[in-house]
């Protein structure tokens, strides 16, 4: 994080800026649509919830001035857009179980796939802390600021997940 | 890392089509565009009920000014007024005595 360049992005994106969204598109872009896949599983509705999110920021772009962490604001931003995509009926957006993860990445082989139904398996939290670990290739501490979480929680889940999935190829069912 | 873990950065990972990118920022462009057209409709209809408002009031002071109403003062009826005034008069010429009824 560099809160300078934050700032002047901020600054762009609440003053309506295009180049500024553009600059956010090519940071985040990217791992943002990663983690949409990996709590959808659909490549299109992946790509509609990263569209929601920049239009979220648009119409709530007056606010921006107070956002302090651009990156949890945005995946934070993102995991709700999820939510509401993915679970409409449901009010509790925390909560993804039931949410498609990777099962529809084609594996190569049988062991990925065993992994892929692993991951699928594991509880939401741990697999959204795994998505945001290894697709939006982020840190425990920014984890935790987007989430909402203390650091620990957010190490301890991905510990449990790894463990989970150890477990389960361990055991040849996942 | 374990080998779970290099398991899992091995899973293939999907990344945007090339014309994601495009697709957002268009949208981003007519969501601008869409707010900015909002106030600016807001704003002709503040006018418009400004512009009413000013009409009404330059109406009813105009009948007020036809009317002689005394703006910012007490409504005082003309039959109140005379009222008053044959009292004081006949107050003034009123010889006041002890009646003889008076046992004070």
């Amino acid at each position: 994080m560099t809160p300078g360049r934050d700032d002047a992005l901020l600054a762009g994106l609440a003053a309506g800026d295009e180049g500024a969204f553009a600059a956010l598109y090519d940071r985040f872009g990217a791992r943002l649509f990663r983690v949409a896949h990996a709590f959808l599983g659909s490549r299109e509705e992946a790509e509609d919830v990263v569209q929601d999110v920049f239009l979220d920021l648009v119409r709530s772009r007056a606010s921006l001035a107070r956002v302090r962490d651009l990156q949890a604001y945005v995946f934070a931003s993102l995991r709700h857009a999820a939510a509401r995509r993915g679970r409409r009926a449901r009010p509790a957006l925390a909560d993804l179980d039931g949410i498609p993860s990777r099962e529809e990445t084609p594996a190569p082989d049988e062991e990925r796939a065993r992994l892929a139904r692993a991951v699928s398996a594991l509880p939401a939290a741990q697999r959204e802390v795994l998505a945001l670990h290894l697709d939006g290739e982020m840190t425990f501490a920014e984890i935790a600021a987007t989430l909402g979480i203390s650091i620990n929680t957010a190490a301890s889940r991905y510990r449990y997940a790894i463990e989970k999935l150890r477990a389960a190829l361990k055991g040849g069912s996942p | 890392m374990n080998p779970i873990e290099r398991s899992l950065a091995g899973l293939p990972r999907p990344e945007p089509s090339p014309a994601l990118r495009a697709r957002i920022l268009n949208a981003v462009r007519e969501e601008i565009a869409r707010g900015r057209a909002r106030p600016a409709r807001a704003s002709l209809w503040r006018y418009a009920a400004a512009l009413a408002a000013g009409v009404l009031l330059c109406a009813n002071l105009s009948m007020s000014a036809a009317n002689h109403t005394r703006l910012f003062m007490p409504p005082e009826r003309d039959g109140e007024a005379i009222r008053h005034a044959i009292m004081l008069r006949a107050a003034e010429a009123t010889e006041w005595r002890e009646w003889p009824w008076d046992t004070r």
